[in-house]
């Protein structure tokens, strides 16, 4: 009698049992297990804005500057044009110059006065564009000993002499001279995503900066990607 | 276990009356036969089903008998990894019509490496950000980045307070300082503790690192990390073909497959070949400084020597190799005195 009793219960439950099977089966067969990613359209990022490198092109030693379309060196004119104190008035040659070094603020206090392809310093002596360093050093003390030890300015190449080269930038490669500071620019995009604290977003945001999502790849050539260089 | 049908037909030869047999059998009923029957198409069909997902591997190359039968990056002899390299190689070329020059690099002796970074000059361009993108091969969509540049409000270091999704105009802001966070690569990392199945461990230049095809996706590491470095393969990683880097080592940038972990590596690939990181060498700055801790002429070690350094979140014990430092404040340099001095309190 026990064993009937048994048998009489489990039938159900294989019933269900397998039907539920049935039905799961079904369920994942038929339906795709993807999941439904938002996808937005995002600027993207060209390859001229993350070029490694230098920041300006200094001017090399002996200096040749573009007039017209020739280079010239400075004293193809300086030999016959001598000026021995800074102009009263505005600038008629090197307009492009705009000087803004704070008190710093005239032509010969760098420049020699009797041989313009070479830089004053302090007490008369004279160094060449190459070594613009030892004429910045004379007011910037503090900067000029950080960037002897490598903690002001910046390396590049490689960090081990053994391997290759080490590119150690000097001032005016980064810095203007007639111009130091830094004008502000633009940031590349932020990331997409919903971490770190407060962001004041609102609904369409958070689609936007959900992990997961996707965002549409355009046309990978470099001039469709200038063409929308506007969005950022 | 014989199926009642085979049964009846042998018997059916006699007298036609199958019938008898299954009364006479006690085990098996109609209605056992069609429950048993019902239960056991289900459970085929179950197990079918569930398996069903791998019907997507079969056009993509995330899976292959031999990645699934690899060692782990530390049992590979010679001969194994280079039949990894070759495999990983016809799979990048397959999908990205490019052959990779893929090798795997080990560390230089009496070499570990640091980083440092300087706060003063940082103006939060995000160039970072992107070169590091371009280098790594991470993902375009969904986006992937190592390198979150925080905006912090001058006068505090509590990274709560920072923002990274900052979308100015332009940088820097007045009012605000800018501190790049990426992996720490910690002397005390508490990723490589976690890691249930030794995926991921420190090498002796200090640098943490994963092997990609032995991760499980587990995502104790992400939760673990203090500075929210590593980052998870949500889905397939998508990197246009002509974006991608064909320089590649096994450890740090070469394609990764939906479901791992991965994070920076301090650009293991370049620098243990002497090079600086892409992040360093696309800065405009110069606020990033990177090199060899253990010699005493680098510009890191300098930094260690000379500036006031800090590191993120001392307290919780990692031990990282990454300093963050500042600038003496330089009177001559500073446009507005007054505002600085105001802000200068931080």
């Amino acid at each position: 009698m026990t064993p009937t009793k048994t048998s009489n219960h489990t039938p159900i439950a294989g019933y269900f049992v397998g039907v539920g099977f049935l039905i799961t089966a079904v369920a994942l067969a038929v339906q795709s297990p993807s999941v439904d990613i938002p996808i937005i359209e995002k600027p993207a990022v060209r390859v001229e804005q993350i070029v490694p490198g230098q920041r300006r092109v200094a001017l090399s030693d002996p200096p040749m500057i573009n007039i017209g379309t020739l280079n010239q060196r400075c004293n193809d004119c300086h030999a016959i044009f001598k000026q021995d104190r800074d102009p009263e008035s505005e600038l008629r040659q090197h307009t492009h110059v705009k000087l803004s070094h704070g008190n710093n603020d005239a032509c010969l206090n760098c420049h020699d006065k009797d041989d313009r392809e070479r830089l004053t310093l302090r007490g008369g002596k004279t160094v060449g564009y190459d070594q613009i360093e030892q004429l910045c050093a004379q007011c910037h003390g503090p900067v000029y000993r950080d960037w002897q030890l490598g903690t002001h300015g910046k390396t590049m190449g490689y960090w081990n002499a053994d391997l290759g080269e080490s590119i150690k930038l000097v001032c005016s490669q980064c810095h203007d001279p007639h111009h130091p500071t830094y004008n502000p620019i633009e940031p590349l995009p932020g990331p997409n995503t919903l971490r770190m604290g407060d962001q004041h977003i609102d609904h369409e945001m958070i689609n936007e900066r959900n992990p997961l999502t996707r965002w549409r790849l355009r046309d990978h050539d470099d001039t469709h990607d200038s063409d929308h260089g506007g969005d950022h | 276990m014989q199926l009642p049908i085979m049964n009846s037909s042998e018997q059916d030869t006699g007298c036609g009356c199958g019938t008898k047999n299954y009364t006479t059998r006690p085990g098996i009923t109609r209605r056992s036969f069609l429950r048993t029957g019902t239960a056991a198409t289900g459970a085929i069909a179950a197990i079918a089903a569930s398996l069903s997902p791998l019907r997507e591997l079969g056009d993509s190359d995330d899976f292959s008998v031999t990645k699934f039968l690899q060692k782990h990056y530390k049992e590979m002899d010679g001969q194994d990894m280079a039949a990894a390299l070759q495999r990983i190689s016809n799979e990048v070329e397959k999908r990205y019509e490019v052959r990779p020059n893929i090798r795997d690099i080990k560390p230089m002796d009496g070499v570990e490496f640091v980083y440092a970074l300087n706060l003063s000059r940082c103006i939060g361009c995000r160039k970072c950000v992107h070169a590091c993108v371009a280098e790594n091969n991470q993902s375009r969509s969904p986006e992937i980045q190592y390198i979150r540049v925080l905006e912090m409000p001058r006068g505090t270091t509590d990274i709560e307070q920072g923002n990274h999704h900052y979308d100015r105009a332009t940088v820097p802001s007045e009012d605000h300082y800018y501190m790049p966070v990426q992996c720490h690569q910690c002397a005390n990392p508490p990723c490589v503790k976690v890691c249930p199945v030794e995926a991921t461990w420190t090498e002796p230049d200090g640098i943490t690192v994963i092997d990609y095809d032995w991760c499980i996706g587990c995502r104790y590491c992400e939760a673990a990390c203090p500075y929210w470095a590593r980052r998870f393969n949500f889905s397939k990683p998508t990197i246009p073909k002509d974006k991608l880097n064909p320089d590649m080592s096994y450890l740090s940038n070469r394609p990764r497959a939906k479901g791992v972990m991965e994070k920076c590596t301090f650009c293991l690939h370049r620098t243990r070949e002497g090079k600086m990181p892409a992040c360093l060498e696309v800065c405009p700055t110069g606020s990033r400084k990177f090199g060899n801790v253990l010699d005493p002429s680098s510009e890191v070690r300098k930094v260690l020597e000379t500036k006031r350094v800090f590191v993120l979140k001392e307290d919780v014990g990692t031990l990282p190799r990454f300093f963050y430092y500042f600038d003496e404040r330089d009177p001559i340099n500073e446009k507005n005195p007054t505002a600085s001095t105001n802000g200068g309190d931080a």
